[in-house]
């Protein structure tokens, strides 16, 4: 569905520097911490931002070769953008009506009276919730195959998420695909199939959700087992107040072989901190 | 491109007050002796200007960014943009005749002649014009910038109209002769002489700026 190949995009104090695939019936998780080059990585997609080199795929063509009808077939959330909050949803539904064929506008207005969303009311004058939960609505309400979601969740309560990551896992099926970005990790734990990571432009790490909670941990270390230990499966380290704190890929190698020390399941969180604080081995 | 003229007529009558305001002032004109056609030209000041404030709402919280990835291409909204602010000003000009005919009814030294068809005509060119050299300069500079961008071109064309004036006048050409000549040609033939090099000029300037305005769009990073 999008195929992205060695894409680079300088700026003065950054660098975008990034490959990665979006396969069809999978979700696909980009994670990182405010600044990573998240939303980069989005905008170049869409063709927002022209990269300075590189290739970007969607449904196997170039974005600026995609026709208006393969355009429907997509599907945007952007975290800073939308339609002007001078918009009351009600103005939003015909303007979806003439742009997609697809569009079913009963459909989308008994969703807007499920979450309990006013059709009166200035975008502007909405909760943070009730945004992001229009621009969801928008981005599914014309059977896009492909949908590309940033920060869907941004700046919402717990609950809020959860009927919004419900809502997307009903819209899944095979022939669709979802590329969602999030800073908070644990949204993207239970709800992705595949999840890329990214930290200061570059993707550092690319499994399969299971791998990443299966496979990687966290290994809490004293002095004396940190200068013992086998080391050439410890991927980062951080110095602790009891010891050193590894990340690991091999779990299960150190749960055989030193059943002694403390052992954590691997969170995409416990990555992203060994990766910023950590030093790498 | 439907839906896009759609959004902006929707943001166009987020202003409806405004708009309000100015029928309501040529109301006012239709009743009292002084002519309509002053009233008639805010009517299409106004909605020729909308669709600079349709790019305003557009740029406010990066909406344009968000408009792209909708199924409509750069090319699209470029052109949208001019023919919205052509049925923008075509409205102006059917309201500033109604309100004409209005006033033919009302009054009996009424406005409505075939002279002031031709006048409102000339108004909708003259925003027309106005327009089409405005929309990449708002599409390249934005609202406030672009307001500042357009007063600096309208003091360069004062200046150069003024250095050509002191020009013509060092090089002792009969500028009064050359008017009244084409004056009376103009009379002879009811204006028609004027028709095809205003038709020109419209053409040219609205196919530049178009182009103008495209490149400017297709260049544009969100």
């Amino acid at each position: 569905m999008i195929e992205i190949r060695d894409v680079r995009k300088s700026y003065k104090s950054f660098e975008l520097n990034c490959s990665m695939n979006v396969l069809p019936g999978c979700i696909t998780g980009l994670v990182g911490a405010n600044g990573a080059g998240k939303s980069t990585t989005f905008k170049s997609i869409l063709g927002l931002l022209a990269p300075d080199s590189g290739e970007i795929r969607i449904f196997g063509k170039d974005i600026s070769e995609l026709t208006i009808a393969e355009k429907e077939k997509l599907g945007v959330v952007m975290t800073d953008s939308g339609f002007s909050e001078y918009m009351t949803v009600k103005d939003i539904v015909p303007i979806l009506n003439a742009m997609y064929h697809a569009f079913d506008k009963n459909k989308f207005l008994e969703e807007c009276e499920r979450f309990q969303i006013p059709l009166n009311k200035k975008l502007k004058e909405f909760s943070t919730g009730m945004r992001a939960k229009v621009k969801i609505l928008v981005a599914i309400s014309h059977e896009a195959n492909l949908l590309i979601l940033d920060e869907p969740t941004a700046g919402l309560d717990v609950i809020a998420r959860d009927e919004l990551l419900e809502l997307l896992r009903d819209y899944m099926n095979n022939e669709r695909a979802i590329l969602i970005s999030s800073h908070i990790s644990s949204d993207l734990e239970g709800f992705c199939d595949d999840i890329y990571i990214i930290h200061g432009g570059k993707i550092v790490l690319h499994e399969a959700t299971d791998a990443l909670t299966d496979e990687y941990g966290i290994l809490k270390l004293d002095e004396k087992q940190y200068a013992t230990i086998e080391r050439k499966h410890l991927l980062y380290m951080k110095k602790e107040a009891y010891g050193y704190c590894c990340l690991t890929k091999e779990k299960q190698f150190y749960a055989e072989n030193y059943p002694d020390i403390v052992m954590e399941k691997g969170s995409i969180d416990d990555v992203l901190i060994m990766m910023e604080r950590g030093e790498r081995l | 491109m439907k839906g896009l003229l759609i959004k902006d007529m929707r943001l166009t009558m987020k202003n409806y007050r405004m708009l309000i305001m100015f029928l309501c002032l040529a109301a006012f004109f239709v009743f009292s002796s002084t002519g309509v056609e002053f009233a008639i030209a805010y009517i299409m000041m106004f909605l020729g200007m909308s669709v600079m404030t349709t790019i305003s709402f557009d740029e406010v919280d990066h909406s344009n960014a968000f408009l792209m990835t909708l199924p409509v291409t750069r090319k699209i909204y470029v052109r949208e943009k001019y023919v919205f602010a052509g049925v923008c000003l075509l409205i102006g000009l059917v309201i500033g005749d109604v309100f004409g005919l209005l006033a033919q009814f009302i009054r009996p030294s009424g406005d409505f002649s075939l002279e002031f068809m031709i006048g409102s005509l000339a108004t909708f060119i003259i925003y027309w014009n106005l327009v089409a050299i405005m929309i990449p300069i708002q599409l390249k500079f934005g609202g406030d910038n672009g307001r500042l961008v357009t007063i600096a071109i309208a003091a360069v064309l004062a200046a150069a109209i003024i250095g050509s004036m002191k020009l013509v006048e060092l090089l002792s050409i009969d500028t009064q002769g050359i008017v009244n000549q084409l004056m009376i040609k103009v009379k002879e033939t009811n204006g028609m002489i004027l028709i095809i090099p205003i038709a020109i000029i419209t053409i040219i300037v609205t196919a530049s700026t178009m182009a103008i305005a495209l490149k400017i769009m297709k260049k544009k990073q969100f």
